[in-house]
């Protein structure tokens, strides 16, 4: 199994896009005093839908680059079709949530890095 | 984690609301003062912020990013002085009053200059949120390897 490029390819996608929501959230507090601005959302669904298929032998994350690119950033348009304004308390919320999310990220990849360092060190400590 | 852009929309964010607060703030000192009769009046000012580039088309996240690299996610804003308008208030001892006994003085409304300086200071409070946030996120970066 090649659990190298697995996790690396995963989880660098998953940092960068964690890192790429929270400037859009420090972008729309940053804005959020400004009267017209349109709350800017990231989305990226059609990223997960693109991914390989979880079937056999997993497949490592596309080649990187390709996921920031396929993520769009663009008006948070509400469901009646209407630009949403910027709520505070929302958006605080949210960047609290991407914080911690992108730390269990970091923590996965020293796990991995340690898991490494045992099978190079032929599990001897 | 680009911590150099992330802090750059923060400090942008925070240098907006501390002018805004600068501005209600000087609008709030010359509430009280007094114009002479030949002397124009304290023009009230208002700090104008001009939405971001950042239309209502949506971009791909590669785009998102330069845009914010040069800067263009920010708001951008003025301080414009309005006409100065004035307020006559009767008051007959002033040494500056006119022959009816009035003063002038700005027409400044003090309850929404106050509800500025605390709107501002409210947002200034969540950019400093967001820059911690990001913060922490960098250091997290800088524990990569380290043992866990």
């Amino acid at each position: 199994m090649n659990i190298e490029a697995l996790n690396l390819g995963l989880l660098r996608s998953a940092l960068d896009l964690a890192s790429l929501r929270q400037q859009v959230i420090a972008t729309n507090v940053a804005n959020a005093g400004t009267p017209g601005y349109v709350r800017q959302r990231l989305s990226f669904n059609d990223h997960l839908q693109a991914q390989p298929q979880w079937q056999g032998e997993p497949r490592p994350a596309e080649a990187t680059g390709q996921h920031i690119e396929a993520t769009r950033v663009g008006p948070d348009l509400g469901a009646d079709g209407l630009a949403r304004a910027v709520r505070l308390d929302e958006e605080v919320a949210e960047m609290a949530l991407n914080s911690l999310h992108y730390q269990a990220l970091m923590r996965a990849l020293s796990r991995h890095f340690s898991i490494l360092h045992s099978a190079a060190t032929e599990g001897r400590r | 984690m680009d911590y150099h852009n992330a802090f750059a929309i923060s400090a942008a964010g925070m240098g907006m609301e501390r002018a805004r607060y600068e501005v209600a703030a000087t609008n709030l000192a010359r509430a009280g003062t007094v114009s002479g009769r030949e002397q124009a009046g304290y023009p009230i000012r208002r700090l104008v912020a001009t939405a971001s580039s950042l239309g209502m088309d949506s971009s791909s996240g590669d785009v998102f990013l330069t845009m914010v690299s040069q800067g263009l996610a920010v708001p951008a804003y003025r301080t414009e002085a309005t006409a100065a308008e004035t307020r006559r208030v009767l008051d007959r001892g002033h040494p500056l009053a006119d022959t009816q006994g009035n003063i002038d003085q700005p027409d400044i409304d003090i309850a929404a200059e106050m509800m500025t300086l605390a709107t501002a200071v409210r947002i200034y409070e969540a950019n400093v949120a967001a820059l911690s946030a990001s913060r922490t996120m960098a250091m997290r970066a800088l524990d990569i390897g380290s043992s866990s």
